[in-house]
């Protein structure tokens, strides 16, 4: 059930008003949305629901203060990210072996990660690879991302949304949105070039001059 | 590592369509065209969005689309009356 923004305008001021009917409108018209975000984000049915609630029951909690500059559904897209973070969060310290594993790490700073396998992927996975078996891989991979990365990630690339409305659901910069987004892809991609790569695969730190000079390693191997 | 390949990974935050992001700067276009690493890593972090973008998202289960709205009705009658600006009779 899409609305336009009239109808959700018009919505928004009677569920105010206390129209039970109006709230449940509104909440249908973007259910599956906020879903597909909370089980992207997570990737687990039980804290997915968990989200869908917990962010509905805020936006019910919130509705007065609720601005309309953003859509509903954006709005509680956001409750939704946020909602997911504090999940991945939780995952992480519980899997962390100490603290400093936490403390030190940067979505941010630090040099840019080297890309470090080469390899064409000679054809595409989502014919040559079981489909249960393409999301595990897929799975696996955002798996292994921070949460601040794969929040990004999921907003932008998998969600659709812009680098500014990535970055202000987030509460961070677009040039931090940017820089994360490289990160997250290029972590992925090593990731998927370890599940996809070709027997031609070759590791840049082995090749001297960095990337610039892999080229000619490969050239140079029988 | 060559300055343009450093240059590429720094742009490939960016949007990676064709007419957009790196592409659309002819240096970086050219520098493409020429190197077969970043050539390959460029491609291969543009697959890797796409399956990602391409990947099915389980269907919200009708059971717990189900426990939504009796949870959200439930807490909505619960907090009602005393709901700021609530029309009452």
């Amino acid at each position: 059930m899409t609305l336009d923004r009239a109808e959700e305008v018009e919505l928004v001021a009677k569920a105010r008003t206390g129209d039970y009917d109006a709230f449940e409108r509104l909440v249908k018209s973007c259910e599956r949305r906020i879903w597909a975000i909370a089980w992207r984000l997570v990737g687990d049915r039980e804290e997915a629901e968990n989200i869908v609630q917990a962010s509905f029951l805020k936006a019910m909690e919130a509705l007065d203060s609720f601005r309309g500059e953003a859509g509903f559904c954006t709005w509680v897209g956001r409750i939704a990210t946020n909602e997911g973070l504090e999940i991945l969060r939780r995952r992480r310290r519980k899997d962390a072996l100490s603290l400093d594993e936490l403390v030190t790490e940067s979505d941010d700073d630090g040099p840019i990660p080297h890309p470090e396998l080469l390899a064409d992927w000679r054809e595409d996975p989502s014919r040559s690879v079981e489909r249960e078996e393409l999301r595990r891989i897929l799975d696996d991979a955002l798996d292994t991302l921070s949460p601040g990365l794969r929040a990004v990630f999921v907003l932008r690339d998998v969600e659709g949304q812009s680098t500014a409305e990535t970055a202000e659901a987030l509460g961070i910069t677009e040039a931090n949105a940017k820089v994360r987004l490289m990160r997250a892809r290029l972590a992925l991609r090593e990731r998927l070039t370890e599940a996809f790569g070709g027997a031609s695969m070759v590791h840049a730190h082995l090749v001297p001059h960095g990337l610039g000079g892999l080229a000619a390693a490969q050239e140079g191997q029988p | 590592m060559d300055t343009i390949c450093r240059t590429l990974l720094e742009r490939l935050g960016d949007d990676l369509a064709d007419d957009v992001g790196p592409l659309s700067c002819e240096r970086l276009s050219r520098h493409l065209a020429a190197c077969p690493d970043c050539r390959l890593v460029f491609d291969t972090t543009r697959r890797t969005v796409a399956l990602y973008r391409r990947g099915e998202v389980p269907r919200m289960p009708h059971l717990v689309e189900l426990r939504l709205h009796d949870c959200l009705r439930d807490a909505w009658f619960c907090r009602g009356v005393a709901k700021p600006g609530r029309v009452t009779g």
